[in-house]
């Protein structure tokens, strides 16, 4: 059995490598997670010295991308950001997924139900608020820092994973299969875990990489803006913020980290849309 | 028609109730006491304690709540803490300026969006469609203050051509909602296209071209504005996305607008102007939401027969 099963999951991986978008995105997400657990061998200088003699100096060989503001090494800061980013991301997507994966699954469950009509309205309401806006007031209750950083944004994301989660759930209710489960007298909690979420799993995981884009995304707008990661940690929004005043005379300062920024979230994106191609029936039948 | 129109107003009211509930329950939690930094430094133990009851602080939550909501149903958002003045002052033409930018980001969006959204569906699977797909998605991914930063050290900078903040001129417009458009449009092309690809797929548009029409009278007068209902909805649905963008926009080009406030008032912990700009924001979301839903009725008849 068990062999069996890791069989068919080679076969899958295999098939899903075929796709470009899939690929892509593996690799680029894949770089990024090599560089955050490597970071520590990969970075050639310390992130945190400052060098004011090497200020603003553009790349040379010897500090590849250049130095900032204070002349600390812009690609040792970079490499050790991703810690920070993948590591808020992670923390985000595991908080709103399993908040979202409860609210969502009683909610779709129970569709038309009480119970789903209070969670769909306090989803509404945390739905007036773009995310970031969410995360942004919440921030300015609790204040900066990691943990507030990454919470806030999981919070601000678990209305959207509740809806995504809900709708996989009541699409895949509908199935024979269910109301077969049903039929031999499985219980509520069983159709729930073993027949309900599996078959669910597949848009819910596409949301999910799609959501680590987000919250890279999220996280480095905020320490942008200051409400984040403070400084002098070295984390990819607070980096283009350093470099803001220096646009004229050192424009390397700004541009490398947002480059960064753009290339991780392009990568989850791309992944999170190969992965939708992938399981979304409809447009595979159309294309083949 | 008239059914859904008085649950959607019912539903947009109970949530409205929800926001207001949610802001005053977030300024509840914060911690520290708000007294002691509106006290100063100096201010004695009955200082406090006036104070305290003059901001009605010693009374038991609901009824702080009850006296709050009323306060701001009649647009009274109390004294900034930072400046000393009616919130309201401050808030009004800052609102006009976010409005302001929203429009004009919304134009460029549609443009460019709609624009390569039908570009890419027409020639769908081709090069170009590929090209644009992946700008589309690299539009996507760029970071808002980044893309402004860029475009400002190249257009404003180096160049010359264009302010890099304020808001005085017309010229000033271009940079942020540049910006702010550019991210939006490759939201919406993306949507165009996917809605553009389906509907050209349909029995109808086949018919169409079987009858002999000319492909752009297909793609334009056919296909085009059955595609347009979905587009519609996410430029109303991307209406609230685009006022949290402004958020950084505005930050970025020093926008006078209810987004750099609402930083600013985070920043220097000015709760009664915090809690005004995020009232202001939430009523302009459920405002454009509600009548972006109530036009798709009138547009949809489906929506009008079945409820």
């Amino acid at each position: 059995m068990a062999m069996a099963s890791a069989n068919r999951s080679l076969v899958l991986l295999r098939k899903m490598l075929r796709n470009k978008s899939i690929l892509f995105g593996l690799i680029v997400v894949s770089a990024l997670v090599l560089m955050a657990v490597l970071a520590d061998r990969l970075m050639p200088h310390d992130p945190l010295k400052i060098d004011l003699e090497k200020r603003l100096q553009p790349p040379s060989s010897e500090h590849l991308l250049g130095a900032d503001s204070l002349g600390r090494d812009i690609l040792s800061r970079i490499i050790l950001g991703s810690r920070v980013s993948l590591g808020i991301a992670l923390g985000v997507v595991l908080l709103s997924l399993t908040v979202g994966i409860i609210l969502g699954t009683f909610s779709g469950y129970f569709m038309g139900s009480w119970l789903d009509e209070a969670v769909m309205r306090v989803m509404d309401i945390l739905m007036v608020f773009p995310g970031v806006l969410l995360a942004m007031v919440l921030l300015g209750v609790t204040g900066p820092g990691f943990l507030n950083l990454t919470i806030a944004i999981g919070v601000a994301s678990i209305a959207p994973f509740t809806r995504v989660v809900r709708g996989g759930v009541i699409s895949v209710k509908e199935n024979m299969y269910v109301e077969a489960a049903r039929a031999v007298g499985e219980s509520t909690q069983s159709i729930i875990l073993r027949t309900i979420l599996p078959n669910a799993l597949a848009p819910i995981l596409t949301y999910a990489t799609l959501r680590m884009g987000v919250a890279v995304l999220y996280a480095s707008t905020l320490s942008f803006l200051g409400l984040g990661i403070q400084p002098p940690n070295p984390e990819w929004g607070i980096m283009v913020s350093d470099g803001r005043e220096f646009l004229r005379v050192a424009p390397h300062v700004s541009t490398f980290p947002g480059l960064v920024i753009s290339m991780a979230v392009l990568g989850f994106n791309i992944l999170g849309d190969g992965l939708n191609d992938f399981f979304n029936p409809r447009v595979r039948e159309r294309r083949g | 028609m008239l059914p859904f129109v008085r649950r959607r107003l019912l539903l947009s009211l109970l949530t409205l109730f929800g926001v207001t509930v949610l802001v005053f329950l977030a300024t509840q939690i914060i911690p520290g006491d708000p007294t002691l930094l509106l006290a100063g430094p100096y201010a004695t133990k009955e200082d406090i304690e006036a104070l305290r009851v003059y901001l009605g602080l010693d009374k038991p939550p609901i009824v702080q709540y009850l006296m709050w909501l009323s306060r701001v149903l009649r647009a009274d958002f109390g004294t900034s803490w930072a400046t000393r003045m009616p919130v309201v002052y401050e808030i009004a033409p800052r609102w006009v300026n976010t409005f302001a930018l929203a429009i004009t980001a919304t134009l460029v969006a549609t443009v460019i969006g709609l624009g390569t959204g039908i570009f890419s569906a027409t020639r769908r699977d081709t090069i170009p469609d590929h090209l644009s797909r992946i700008v589309a998605l690299l539009g996507v991914s760029m970071p808002l203050f980044w893309t402004g930063l860029l475009l400002m050290a190249l257009f404003a900078v180096r160049l010359g051509w264009l302010p890099t903040s304020g808001n005085e001129t017309p010229l000033h417009y271009v940079l942020p909602s540049l910006t702010l458009g550019i991210y939006y449009a490759a939201l919406l092309s993306r949507t165009t296209r996917a809605s553009m690809v389906e509907i050209m797929s349909m029995d109808y548009v086949r018919t169409a071209r079987a009858k002999g029409l000319p492909e752009s009278v297909v793609i334009f007068k056919h296909a085009l504005r059955n595609a347009l209902i979905p587009v519609i909805t996410v430029i109303g649905i991307q209406f609230g996305y685009l006022l949290g963008g402004a958020v950084v926009v505005e930050t970025i080009f020093r926008w006078p607008g209810i987004g750099s406030l609402m930083i600013n008032s985070i920043l220097t912990r000015d709760f009664p102007m915090m809690q005004a700009a995020i009232m202001v924001f939430a009523l302009s979301v459920l405002f454009v939401s509600l009548v972006v839903d109530l036009l798709y009725a009138v547009v949809d008849p489906k929506i009008r027969y079945e409820t």
